[in-house]
C-alpha cells in the first residue's frame, strides 16, 4: 500500500515562457509544490491560468518553443531514487520511459486525444509495450483486463473496434484503462469529466478513485469545476495567471478562503435552494492573457480589495499564513514581512 | 471603477481608482486591411499587380516602340545594354546606349550583334515614337521612353520579325490579364449562380448540380480546353476571340467557384448565427443579404483571386497551341510561340522572358490571394 | 460496403457513356466538316476536288446523317467490338492509330503519378517537421516556382538546358533502333530510360501543388490532442509522427488522386506536343485542327476514361486507408 507520508514529486519554481508575437506569455510563472504518494492535489482555475501547461511543463511537452526552467524532482522506487526531470532532454529516452510509465496523463476530450484511424486496443497495446513488455499477447491480455477493470463490458470485443464505436463516457474511461495500464505512480488528469455528461462524470470519477485506492498512486487533478475539487482530492491549488494563489487541504479553503481570488470563485458558484431574486454573482472583468505581464499581484485590476500602491508595485510570493494553508495576498502579514525580506527598499502599506 | 478601503495593518484609508484602457472600434473591412498590410509579401504583390494592370493598359504608352512595328536590321538582337559610362570612363547622369552593329563573328561564323562604342545615343523620358492611340481614344505618339534616332533600345531583344520584345510584352500582358479577368468574371457568374442554389436549397437540386460539376472535374482539363478552342472560328475578329477564349475557360473553371460558394453556404447554413436570426424572426432574403453575405463575401474574394492564374495559365496554354489568341494578336502566350523551335531558342534565350512575366504573375496572385484569406479568417490572430 | 463499391461502379459507366457523347458532340460543333476542310485543303494545293468523289466520302464516312446517327454508328462498334472507326485525315482504323499512343500516355501519367508521390511526400513531412528552417524556405520556393511555371515553359526551359548545358536533344520516349520496333523487353526498358524528363516536368506542377497541401495538413494535425497524448505516453518523436499525424494527413492526399490525375493527364497532353512524343497529346491536336471527328473524339473520350476510371481506383483506395469512410458505408 501506498506510504502516504512519503514524498512523490517536488515541483520548485517552474517556468513555462513561450516567446510569442505579441509579446512573452508566461504561462507558468513560479509554481511551486509537493505531492505525496497517495495523496490527491486539485489545480484549480479558469481557463488560460496555466494549469493545463503546468501538466504538459511537468511531462515535459510543452511546445518546442517554449522555455521552461525550474525543478521537478521524481522520487522512485527504482534507482536512481530522485530525479529532475528538468535536467533531461525531453525527446530523450530517460523522460519517455517516464512519461506513461510512471506518469501517465488523462486528457479532456476522448474523442480527439485518440486517433481515430487506430483500434484501441492498438493505441492502448502501444503504451503497455513501450512500458511493460514485449509481449504482444501478454500487452493484449493486460489491455483486456485493464478495460475489464474501468468498468467496460465485453472488453476482448471491444478492444478492436474504433474510438468512434464508444460513447463519451466509455471513451473517457478507455483512456483512463490506457493511462493505468503501466501502473503509474503519478496520474494526471486534465479535466477529464468537462466533456462528459453529469452522471457520467460520477461514474468516471469513482472509478477514479476506486483505482487509485486500489493501485496507490497519486493524482493530480486539473479542473475549473469546484464541485469537483470539493468531492476528490485532498488538497487544493488555486492558479491565476500562471501563479499558485492560495495552497490549502480541501476543507480549509471551502470554508476558510484566504485569497480574494479564491472568495470570488467560491461567491460565484450558483447555490441551488438559494432564492432566485438575487444576482449572480460574477468576478468582474475578463480573464486577461499572461502576455507581457506588469509586475505586482496578477489579480490586481479585478479585485475588490486590492491596496494600491502596493498590489501592482511587488509580487506577493506565496507564503504559509495558516496550519497547511498558503495564499499569495498582501492582505496576511506573513506575506508582506516574505516579501519585505527579499525587498531592500521594504514594502508599507502607505502609498508611495 | 473607485474603491475605498481601510487597511487592516494602519487603518489608513486608501483610495483606488481603475481606469480603463482607451480602445477604438474599427469596421470589418478596416481589420481585414489592417492584418493584410502585415502580410508584407502579399502587400508588395497587392502593388505590383496593379502596376501591371496599369502599365498594361497603357501599354502603348509605356512601351519604347510600337507592337508590331519591324526593325529589319535587328532580327533576333539581344537585350541592348545600358550605359552610364563611356569608353572613355566618363560619367553621365543620363543613361545611353551604344550603336548596335551586325557583324560576322570571324570565329563562329555567325552574325553577332555588337556595340560599337563610337556614337552614343541617349535614353529620353516622353520621348516621340510610333504613334498609336491611347485607351483606344485619344491619338498621340509619346512613349515613356527611347532613345534618339538612329539609335536603337530594346530592353528584352527582339523576335525573329525584329519587333521589340518588351513592347510586345506589355501589349500581351494586357491581353493575358484581361481575358482572364473576362474568364473569371464569366465563371464567377455561373458558379456562384450555381453554387448558390445548390449550397442554399439542398436536396435534389443539390444532388444534381453536384452530379454535373464531379463530372466536369473529373475531366482532363487541357484536351476539352482544346477541342472547346477549336470551336471559336478562325473567322472571328480578335475581340470575339477574346470573349470566345474567355467563355471556354470559364465553362470548365466554373465547378470549382460553384463548389466553393456551395460548401461554404453549406457551413454557414449550419452556423449557429443563422439558427439564431431564424428563431428572432428574420425574412429569408434578409438571413442571405444581412447574415449569410458578409461571412461569405471574403472567402469569395480569396477563392477568385486563387483562381485567376488557373485562367490566364490556361489562356497562355491554349494560345501557345495555336488555339487561344490568334495572330496577329498578342497575348503572353503567342509571344511563346515563337520560343516553340528548341534551337532558336537556346540561341536567342530572350525569347522565354515573357514566360517569366508569366510566372511572376502567378506568383503575385498566389501570395496575394494567401494573403488575403490569413487578413480575413476571423479566427486567425496575426 | 460492397452495395457501395457497386454503386460507384455503375455511377462509373453512366459518367463514361455521357463522356463519350460529350466528346462527340463537342468535335462535331464548329461548323464545317472534315469533308470541307479536305475539299480547302485540295483546293489550296490546287487540285479541284472532284464533286462525286465528295459526295462518295461524305456517305462513305455517313457525314450526312443527322449527329445522333453518327453518335451511334461511332458508339456501337466501339462497345462491341472495340472498332474505334476509321481516321478521316490518315485513312487508318483509329484503333491503330491511338493504341501505342493511348499506351504511352498511359506509361507517361502513371509514371508521374508515382513521381509526385514519392517525391512530395518525403519533402512535406521535412518542410513540416523543420518549419520555418532554410530547407522549408528552400522548397516552398521551389514548390512555388513549379506551380507557377505552365506546363509547356518548364518543358522548354528543360529542353534549353540540356541543350545548353548537356549538348543533348533530349526528346522522344524511343531511342531511333527502337522507335519502329515491335515490342520486347529491351524496347520496354528504353523507354523506361527515356521517362525522367517527360516525367519531371510533367509531374513538377502536381508535386509543388501537393507539397503545399500535405505540408499544411500536416502542420494542421501537428496540433491535434491525439499527438499530444502520443507523447504523453512516451512514444519516441518520429514514430509518433509517422504513425499519427502523417497517417491522418495522408487520407485527403490518397483521395486527392482524384484532382491530380486529370492535371497529370491534361499536362502530358501539352508536355507531349512541346517535346514532341508519340503520345496522344499532339495527335490529338492535329486531329482537332482537321476535324477528323473519329479520331478526336476517340482520343478525348479515352483520355477522360482514364481520369475517370482513375478517380474510381482512388475513391476504392480511399475506402481502404480510412476506417471511418469504410463503416459510415457500411451502415
Amino acid at each position: 500500500m501506498a506510504d502516504h507520508n512519503q514524498l512523490l514529486l517536488e515541483v520548485e519554481d517552474l517556468r513555462t515562457y513561450l516567446p510569442l508575437e505579441e509579446g512573452l506569455l508566461k504561462a507558468v510563472d513560479g509554481v511551486s509544490f509537493k505531492l505525496n504518494r497517495g495523496h490527491t492535489l486539485g489545480v484549480v482555475g479558469e481557463s488560460g491560468c496555466g494549469k493545463s501547461m503546468t501538466a504538459l511543463s511537468i511531462m515535459r511537452i510543452a511546445p518546442v518553443y517554449a522555455q521552461t526552467s525550474g525543478r521537478v524532482i521524481l522520487h522512485r522506487k527504482v534507482a536512481p531514487s530522485s530525479v529532475d526531470l528538468m535536467m533531461m532532454d525531453p525527446h530523450g529516452s530517460e523522460i519517455r520511459s517516464i512519461r506513461g510509465g510512471e506518469i501517465a496523463m488523462v486528457f479532456q476530450e476522448p474523442m480527439t486525444s485518440f486517433s481515430p484511424l487506430h483500434t484501441i486496443g492498438n493505441q492502448i497495446m502501444e503504451a503497455i509495450l513501450l512500458h511493460r513488455t514485449r509481449d504482444k499477447k501478454l500487452a493484449r491480455d493486460i489491455a483486456i483486463d485493464m478495460l475489464a477493470r474501468v468498468g467496460i463490458s465485453n472488453p476482448a470485443q471491444r478492444i478492436n473496434e474504433y474510438p468512434h464505436h464508444l460513447s463519451g463516457g466509455m471513451r473517457q474511461r478507455a483512456m483512463i484503462a490506457m493511462a493505468l495500464s503501466c501502473e503509474p505512480s503519478l496520474l494526471i488528469a486534465d479535466e477529464p469529466t468537462t466533456a462528459l455528461d453529469v452522471t457520467v462524470q460520477a461514474q468516471v470519477l469513482k472509478l477514479m478513485r476506486d483505482l487509485q485506492a486500489e493501485f496507490g498512486m497519486s493524482i493530480l487533478y486539473i479542473t475549473h469545476d469546484l464541485g469537483v475539487i470539493a468531492r476528490m482530492v485532498d488538497e487544493v491549488a488555486v492558479m491565476y495567471l500562471g501563479q499558485i494563489v492560495e495552497f490549502a487541504d480541501t476543507d480549509s479553503l471551502f470554508y476558510d478562503p484566504k485569497h480574494p481570488y479564491t472568495q470570488a470563485l467560491l461567491k460565484s458558484v450558483p447555490k441551488i435552494g438559494k432564492k432566485s431574486r438575487k444576482r449572480l454573482e460574477s468576478i468582474q472583468g475578463t480573464v486577461p492573457i499572461p502576455i507581457n505581464k506588469p509586475v505586482g499581484c496578477g489579480f490586481y485590476p479585478r479585485c475588490p480589495v486590492a491596496i494600491e500602491g502596493l498590489c501592482n508595485r511587488v509580487d506577493p510570493p506565496l507564503v504559509e499564513v495558516d496550519d497547511g494553508h498558503k495564499s499569495a495576498c498582501f492582505l496576511y502579514p506573513e506575506v508582506v514581512s516574505a516579501a519585505n525580506e527579499t525587498m531592500p527598499a521594504g514594502v508599507s502599506h502607505e502609498q508611495s | 471603477m473607485a474603491t475605498i478601503d481601510r487597511d487592516a495593518g494602519t487603518g489608513t484609508a486608501i483610495a483606488s481608482l481603475k481606469t480603463e484602457p482607451a480602445y477604438e472600434i474599427l469596421s470589418q473591412r478596416q481589420l481585414i486591411w489592417r492584418k493584410f498590410k502585415r502580410h508584407r509579401v502579399a502587400y508588395i504583390c497587392l502593388y505590383i499587380l496593379i502596376a501591371l494592370y496599369i502599365v498594361s493598359i497603357f501599354a502603348e504608352f509605356f512601351a519604347p516602340y510600337g507592337a508590331f512595328q519591324r526593325h529589319g536590321n535587328y532580327l533576333l538582337a539581344p537585350p541592348t545594354p545600358i550605359h552610364f559610362v563611356d569608353e572613355n570612363g566618363v560619367f553621365y547622369l543620363r543613361p545611353f546606349v551604344f550603336k548596335i552593329t551586325n557583324e560576322l563573328n570571324m570565329e563562329t561564323f555567325r552574325r553577332e550583334y555588337v556595340e560599337d562604342t563610337s556614337e552614343k545615343y541617349f535614353l529620353h523620358f516622353f520621348k516621340r515614337g510610333e504613334p498609336y492611340q491611347l485607351l483606344g481614344l485619344i491619338e498621340t505618339d509619346i512613349h515613356f521612353f527611347g532613345v534618339d534616332e538612329p539609335g536603337v533600345f530594346f530592353p528584352v531583344g527582339t523576335d525573329s520579325l525584329g519587333r521589340d520584345l518588351l513592347s510586345r510584352m506589355f501589349l500581351g500582358a494586357r491581353t493575358s490579364l484581361f481575358v482572364g479577368l473576362m474568364g473569371l468574371a464569366l465563371g464567377f457568374v455561373l458558379g456562384l449562380f450555381f453554387g448558390g442554389i445548390s449550397g442554399y436549397y439542398g436536396g435534389g437540386i443539390d444532388t444534381l448540380i453536384q452530379r454535373i460539376i464531379e463530372f466536369l472535374q473529373s475531366l482532363p482539363t487541357l484536351p476539352l480546353w482544346m477541342a472547346l478552342a477549336a470551336l471559336v472560328p478562325p473567322e472571328w475578329t480578335p475581340i470575339q476571340v477574346y470573349f470566345g477564349i474567355s467563355l471556354v475557360l470559364a465553362t470548365i473553371g466554373w465547378t470549382g467557384l460553384a463548389r466553393v460558394v456551395r460548401g461554404k453556404l453549406i457551413s454557414l447554413r449550419e452556423e449557429d448565427y443563422i439558427m439564431a436570426a431564424k428563431l428572432s424572426g428574420v425574412r429569408e432574403r434578409a438571413i442571405i443579404t444581412r447574415h449569410l453575405l458578409p461571412g461569405f463575401a471574403s472567402y469569395l474574394i480569396v477563392n477568385i483571386t486563387l483562381a485567376i492564374p488557373g485562367m490566364i495559365l490556361g489562356e497562355t496554354s491554349l494560345s501557345f497551341l495555336g488555339l487561344g489568341i490568334r495572330p496577329p494578336a498578342v497575348s503572353l502566350g503567342t509571344l511563346l510561340q515563337d520560343a516553340q523551335n528548341v534551337q532558336t531558342v537556346t540561341l536567342n534565350p530572350w525569347l522565354l522572358v515573357p514566360g517569366g512575366l508569366v510566372i511572376v504573375i502567378v506568383i503575385a496572385f498566389n501570395f496575394l490571394g494567401d494573403g488575403l484569406r490569413d487578413a480575413a479568417d476571423p479566427y486567425k490572430h496575426v | 460496403m460492397g452495395t457501395y463499391i457497386v454503386k460507384r461502379f455503375v455511377y462509373m459507366i453512366v459518367v463514361l457513356a455521357l463522356v463519350s457523347v460529350l466528346s462527340f458532340y463537342i468535335i462535331n460543333l464548329p461548323p464545317g466538316s472534315w469533308i470541307e476542310n479536305y475539299a480547302l485543303q485540295l483546293a489550296a494545293e490546287g487540285t479541284i476536288s472532284d464533286q462525286s468523289e465528295l459526295e462518295f466520302l461524305t456517305t462513305r464516312y455517313g457525314l450526312d446523317q443527322p449527329l445522333h446517327i453518327q453518335y451511334l454508328r461511332w458508339i456501337v462498334p466501339v462497345i462491341t467490338r472495340g472498332d474505334f472507326g476509321q481516321s478521316f485525315e490518315w485513312r487508318q482504323p483509329v484503333w491503330t492509330l491511338i493504341q501505342e499512343r493511348l499506351f504511352l500516355t498511359v506509361v507517361i501519367s502513371l509514371a508521374s503519378v508515382i513521381f509526385v508521390y514519392l517525391v512530395s511526400i518525403p519533402i512535406a513531412l521535412y518542410s513540416a517537421t523543420h518549419q520555418y528552417s532554410a530547407g522549408d524556405y528552400f522548397f516552398s520556393f521551389i514548390g512555388l516556382i513549379g506551380l507557377a511555371t505552365p506546363n509547356f515553359l518548364l518543358a522548354l526551359v528543360f529542353m534549353v538546358v540540356m541543350l545548353r548545358v548537356f549538348g543533348v536533344t533530349p526528346g522522344g520516349l524511343f531511342s531511333p533502333e527502337y522507335l519502329r520496333a515491335p515490342w520486347s523487353m529491351a524496347k520496354f526498358l528504353d523507354l523506361l530510360s527515356h521517362l525522367p524528363v517527360p516525367v519531371i516536368v510533367v509531374g513538377t506542377a502536381g508535386t509543388a501543388g501537393l507539397i503545399r497541401v500535405l505540408r499544411s495538413q500536416l502542420l494542421d494535425e501537428f496540433q491535434k490532442q491525439y499527438v499530444i497524448t502520443a507523447r504523453a505516453k512516451g512514444v519516441q518523436e518520429t514514430r509518433l509522427i509517422l504513425k499519427y499525424p502523417f497517417r491522418m494527413a495522408l487520407n485527403p492526399v490518397i483521395s486527392g488522386i482524384g484532382g491530380l490525375l486529370p492535371s497529370i493527364v491534361s499536362g502530358s497532353a501539352i508536355v507531349s506536343i512541346v517535346l514532341g512524343l508519340p503520345t496522344t497529346g499532339p495527335l490529338l491536336l492535329r486531329a482537332l485542327i482537321a476535324q477528323d471527328t473519329y479520331a478526336a473524339a476517340s482520343m478525348l473520350m479515352m483520355l477522360s476514361f482514364l481520369t475517370v476510371i482513375g478517380v474510381f481506383i482512388s475513391d476504392m483506395l480511399l475506402i481502404w486507408l480510412d476506417p471511418r469512410i469504410r463503416f459510415e458505408r457500411a451502415n
